[in-house]
């Protein structure tokens, strides 16, 4: 398979006149056409930051400071805003964590689909009828609801509507955010398994971002865990659940309960993640690392390295290895 | 049906036949949120009920108006065997919530940013005279360092914009137990945390359970998180009850169609990665409009036409295992039968 996504050595952050935030460091990955690459990691380690930064979409303060974006054969980072803007939806698209918010209310839903339609091709009104028809027949919302406000819709169905017109223009690759986050367990169930079943069957990659590390394991074909701006360990789904190389990996996958089996004590991670605003010496997860090696991961930050075929992790316990 | 407990401690909070409704909108078009629509349970001593639901359930209103944030349209609460008015004045109030103390889901919004922790903690010792005055601080730091924050010297001086998300929900425990509850209410204590730190959270509430003896309602839309939690586990579907019993039952062996529907959607990679189908539709109902029925019908992959016509009646699975569904009223009839 090919690369769709390379992405290599970005930096990112938000640059403010004291001070600069580096919420990115260093981060290299690929992502094949029609993965599903899960991004976990705790609120401020870098999640969002990167996923819009991997599309260009950071506005001031926020900044690539630099790396190399590759989508599709074109190097992102030397396209204009223009061209960028004529890629947006239909090389590929984002959906957003409060998506409720993203729908105008004051336009019906079949404005929004066309507008986001027109932009990039040309399509009579009825043909643009039959394409937003079909798109709200994808998602499982009955096709009256195109004449309606977005405040008539509840919040599973608005985020299906957003989900469709991420679809609108066949994108190569649509990058979730924590879509699912503010709804209820059931309908995000359902979302999903539908975002997944329109994966296999029209092709596009996901970078499907949240904190909910159960929720990855079940869904994405690949998992990367990130921590203080960087990628720690990134391996394919089945692989990290069975074997958790990273400390950090290791404490959050542990964290969660599980729901059926024996109750048995469980611990969390203690301590906070570090300041993202300064320089880290060594590695980030040092201080709350229960496995640390003083005098090596407190001088030298580890680099992320294939540890086992297809399992990358960025700790000193597998130097020797 | 009474539904009762398996165990029989005493029970220190038992809420009978409750009901909340909310009236909204402007005059001449007002409407009614029924929000719990008559519920039945108690807790015992030491005990942790797990409560629950989906957003929009009315698990949270149940909190609000156990604690009397909210005055209870009708029904019974009964804290320790006698029964409290369902309004109450100041004085009353005040000497109600020196037994019965509540977490708030936002460590971000629950605590005043213009006062320190040690300020905060002060007022329900001084309130509910807990100590003499000249203990005061000493107790202070003795029940920040309980709930987990050390060294308490320095979080007492602290503002709330100082500590981190998991301090600040610490913070709210230590002031709910700071006056010696019998009750806390704990409304989703965890979710606006970081998963590294839920945990913690959680241990430390078990721990001070056993330490205070205190008993919690555990509010959660979390299903894993009640069963890690809970003694026993109440599920609830917009303002009703529709399943009770002990953890272990209702999660191994869910018997109401929402609850299992719940137990599918919820995400458990330790059963194998192969997540498991949900095909049920549809969402919670409006609560202004609610069907007649059972609330569940429209979405049942079970509705028979009499699920239309009223509200079923709670029915015994087994010793403290109740739930409200037609599908077991015969059963419970037979069983019955049997012990005749």
């Amino acid at each position: 398979m090919s690369a769709l996504l390379k992405v290599k050595d970005l930096n990112a952050g938000y640059e403010f006149t004291k001070f600069k935030t580096w919420a990115v460091r260093n981060v290299s990955f690929e992502l094949n056409q029609g993965e599903f690459l899960g991004i976990a990691g705790e609120s401020g380690c870098g999640k969002s930051t990167l996923a819009f930064g991997v599309i260009r979409l950071l506005m001031p303060p926020g900044k690539i400071f630099s790396g190399s974006i590759e989508f599709n054969g074109t190097d992102l980072m030397k396209v204009d805003d223009e061209n960028l803007r004529k890629m947006r939806w239909k090389e590929f698209s984002m959906v957003f964590q409060a998506s409720m918010n993203v729908l105008n209310p004051v336009l019906k839903v079949r404005t929004q689909i066309y507008n986001s339609i027109k932009y990039h091709v040309n399509m009579t009104e009825s043909e643009l009828e039959k394409r937003a028809k079909e798109l709200l027949n994808l998602v499982n919302v009955s096709s009256k609801y195109l004449d309606a406000y977005p405040h008539q819709l509840s919040g599973g169905m608005k985020q299906r509507v957003v989900i469709a017109m991420a679809l609108a223009l066949n994108p190569k690759l649509i990058i979730m955010d924590e879509p699912t986050t503010a709804l209820d367990v059931v309908v995000q169930r359902r979302i999903l398994q539908e975002v997944d079943e329109l994966r296999k069957k029209l092709g596009f990659a996901i970078i499907f971002i949240t904190h909910d590390l159960s929720l990855l394991v079940e869904i994405s074909d690949s998992l990367a865990i990130m921590y203080a701006g960087q990628i720690i360990e990134k391996a394919p789904s089945e692989k990290l659940y069975a074997k958790q190389m990273h400390p950090y990996t290791y404490g959050l996958m542990h964290s969660f309960p599980p729901l059926v089996g024996k109750r048995q004590k469980l611990h969390g991670i203690a301590g906070r993640p570090p300041d993202l605003s300064g320089e880290i010496k060594g590695c980030p997860f040092y201080p709350r690392c229960d496995k640390r090696i003083s005098g090596v991961c407190d001088v030298e930050n580890p680099k992320l390295v294939e540890i086992e075929s297809d399992h990358f992790v960025a700790c000193h316990l597998y130097d020797g290895k | 049906m009474q539904v009762k407990k398996a165990t029989n401690t005493k029970s220190v909070i038992e809420v009978k036949n409750l009901m909340k409704e909310f009236r909204i909108g402007s005059l001449g078009r007002t409407r009614v949120v029924h929000a719990i629509n008559g519920i039945d349970f108690e807790i015992g001593e030491k005990e942790v009920l797990g409560l629950v639901g989906e957003s929009g359930s009315g698990k949270t209103t149940v909190a609000r108006v156990i604690v009397r944030l909210y005055e209870p349209t009708s029904g019974k609460i009964l804290l320790n065997g006698e029964e409290t008015p369902l309004r109450m004045k100041h004085k009353a109030l005040v000497s109600y919530r020196k037994h019965v103390q509540m977490i708030f889901q936002d460590p971000f919004s629950s605590l005043n940013p213009l006062h320190s922790v040690g300020y905060g903690l002060t007022r329900p010792l001084k309130i509910h005279k807990i100590v003499e005055k000249d203990k005061i601080k000493s107790k202070v730091l003795e029940t920040l360092e309980e709930a987990g924050l050390i060294p308490p010297q320095q979080i007492y001086d602290k503002f709330p914009y100082e500590l981190s998300g998991g301090q600040r929900q610490r913070v709210g425990i230590a002031r709910a137990i700071a006056v010696q509850p019998q009750l806390i209410l704990a409304d989703e204590p965890t979710s606006m945390l970081d998963v590294s730190i839920r945990l913690d959270i959680m241990n430390q509430m078990l721990e001070l359970k056993e330490k205070e003896g205190v008993s919690y309602l555990f509010i959660t839309h979390d299903l894993a998180g009640a069963h890690y939690m809970s003694d026993r586990i109440a599920i609830m579907y917009a303002g009703h009850l529709v399943e009770i019993g002990l953890s272990d039952d209702v999660i191994n062996d869910p018997k109401h169609p929402y609850t299992q529907l719940l137990k599918r959607a919820a995400p458990k990679p330790e059963s194998g990665l192969e997540p498991e189908k949900v095909d049920v539709g549809g969402e919670v109902p409006d609560l202004t409009n609610l069907p007649p029925g059972c609330p569940f019908e429209p979405r049942c992959p079970f509705a028979k036409p009499e699920c239309k016509e009223r509200v079923p009646d709670m029915v015994k699975i087994d010793d403290g295992h109740f739930t409200r569904c037609i599908l077991y009223k015969n059963r419970t009839e037979q069983n019955e039968i049997k012990k005749v």
